[in-house]
């Protein structure tokens, strides 16, 4: 944990040199909202949204705010690793007493409290601008299910990280992916309307059920004991893949050493 | 202590999925360092001298755990670091070539209290730490940012952080190498006093005439082999076709790297 919370507090103070880059994305994160907004009004009362409670962009608000979150665990530990490699230090990282998974924790703490307050400046912009009825109850519900969907993207993440420490660039396992959990699991439109072999396989990725979940928290005004069945789900899925994800890492720094592959970019 | 048996490494082109990921050090079989065998002692400095590609960088990141060597072993203050990684990172202070250890966007401070935490230090006792080496290297009344530093003080600070765990092993590769005779020399001596309290240091160098001023022994690494080790002393009397031969290379090399 001491580790952990090093790396949050050395990539602050690093990304605090590059206030400007926050600032953007701040803005970024606002243009995006507005974009969606007026996209929402293209398509209104859909048929195919008669589940759910709310506009369309309540709909997407929910979708996204699972997979941009997920994204976070997804990409933070191989963004970081590559930096790593490219100011050179990470040489001194590896030769550090600490364990891989408390270094991975670190490198992650601080994408997430960014991606964190980005979602925040997502949500209050629905709510406050655009008059967006998702309940704060539900917001506060659905953090554990974001928790534990990031956790299952985290693990594939830190599996990649440990491909680019080896090839340097070109992961093969992000980027697809994010792509597919992004169309499995309904989060920009409802899964009723993919093909039946389509929606049968969604259940194997860990997006469907919090994007699942999250929905019947932010629209259809679920209570907890509603969306038990996705956690346990998720939570099955995190058990299962974080393990296989660090160990893979361990395995890719392994062979590193052993192949000269360590360092360099 | 430091000791060093019997390593050997090679550099092997990559086979199966590694080739299709990456590229290796080498596209065929280079045995980089053959059958190496060193002592350094507590307290002394050992210099290893060597040109471009002798192996010397590839020696120092075997002792670091980087690397696994193919064959013998390395014991750090007893620790073999192949086998109990994180108590050999413990005994080991580590200085990587150039400044590129550091991160330019923190201040030396900051630097210094990252690693602390790494190797297990409470931030209050990072923090401490931090304050003292900063007084021992002379940075303490420039705690800027790294990126605003110079050649030298960012030599003196990767210095300090391998010393922020206190390591009873300290090795160096190429500490001097960018540095202008004056910050060159005071490195050498901070790394003296270093020795004189009972610390074991290995220095690699391009600069024979450095390592015989600093160092209390010296290694000749040519070719992968150790081609003379022992006594500054004793360099020029008994091993003088090795100094006369690594003197010719280190020109050759320093007149390519003026071209280049």
């Amino acid at each position: 944990m001491r580790t952990a919370l090093a790396v949050f507090r050395r990539d602050f103070a690093i990304e605090r040199t590059y206030h400007f880059q926050f600032a953007l994305s701040l803005l970024q994160t606002a243009v995006f909202g507005v974009g969606l907004y007026f996209i929402s009004k293209l398509i209104e009362d859909p048929e195919a949204l008669a589940n759910y409670n709310g506009t369309y962009f309540d709909f997407v608000m929910a979708g996204l705010a699972v997979t941009s979150f997920a994204s976070v665990g997804l990409q933070s530990f191989g963004n970081s690793l590559v930096r790593e490699q490219a100011t050179g230090t990470i040489d001194l990282l590896l030769v550090a007493p600490t364990s891989p998974s408390g270094l991975m924790g670190g490198m992650f703490l601080f994408p997430f409290t960014l991606g964190s307050v980005q979602l925040v400046a997502l949500l209050g912009f629905g709510i406050g601008v655009v008059g967006s009825g998702m309940p704060i109850g539900g917001l506060l519900l659905s953090v554990p299910i974001l928790l534990l969907t990031t956790a299952t993207f985290a693990a594939v993440g830190i599996a990649a990280a440990g491909i680019l420490l080896l090839a340097k660039r070109g992961d093969p396992l992000t980027g697809p992916f994010s792509q597919i959990s992004m169309i499995m699991s309904g989060a920009i439109f409802p899964l009723e309307i993919l093909p039946g072999w389509a929606q049968a396989i969604s259940i194997l990725f860990p997006a469907t059920w919090g994007v699942r979940a999250t929905r019947e928290l932010l629209l259809n005004d679920a209570g907890w004991r509603d969306v038990v069945p996705e956690a346990v789900v998720l939570a099955g899925f995190t058990a299962l893949m974080l393990p296989v994800g660090i160990w893979m890492m361990r395995r890719c720094i392994e062979t590193g050493r052993r192949n000269a592959l360590l360092g360099g970019y | 202590m430091l000791t060093i048996t019997g390593v050997q490494r090679s550099y092997e082109p990559l086979t199966g999925i590694l080739r299709v990921m990456s590229r290796g050090a080498s596209t065929s079989t280079v045995r980089v360092l053959d059958s190496i065998d060193l002592e350094v002692r507590p307290g002394s400095i050992l210099g290893l001298v060597g040109p471009n590609g002798a192996g010397k960088t590839t020696l120092i990141r075997i002792i670091a755990g980087l690397l696994t060597p193919d064959a013998g072993e390395v014991r750090i203050a007893g620790v073999d670091p192949v086998n109990d990684r994180h108590q050999a990172a413990r005994v080991l202070g580590l200085v990587l070539t150039d400044d590129r250890s550091l991160y330019w966007r923190l201040s030396g401070r900051q630097n210094l209290e990252f690693h602390g935490a790494l190797y297990g230090l409470s931030r209050r006792d990072a923090g401490a730490r931090a304050d003292e080496l900063l007084e021992m290297v002379g940075l303490a009344d420039r705690d800027r940012h790294v990126f605003g530093y110079s050649t030298g003080m960012r030599a003196s600070l990767a210095i300090a952080r391998a010393l922020v765990h206190d390591p009873e092993v300290l090795v160096l590769d190429e500490p001097t190498r960018s540095l202008d005779p004056v910050a060159s020399r005071d490195t050498c001596e901070l790394l003296q006093s270093l020795a004189r309290e009972g610390r074991t240091i290995m220095l690699s160098s391009h600069h024979l005439e450095e390592l015989e001023r600093t160092a209390d022994d010296v290694a000749i690494l040519l070719d992968g082999r150790i081609q003379h080790a022992g006594t500054v002393d004793s360099l020029r009397s008994e091993g003088s076709s090795a100094a006369s031969k690594l003197e010719e290379l280190l020109r050759a090399d320093r007149i390519e790297d003026h071209q280049a």
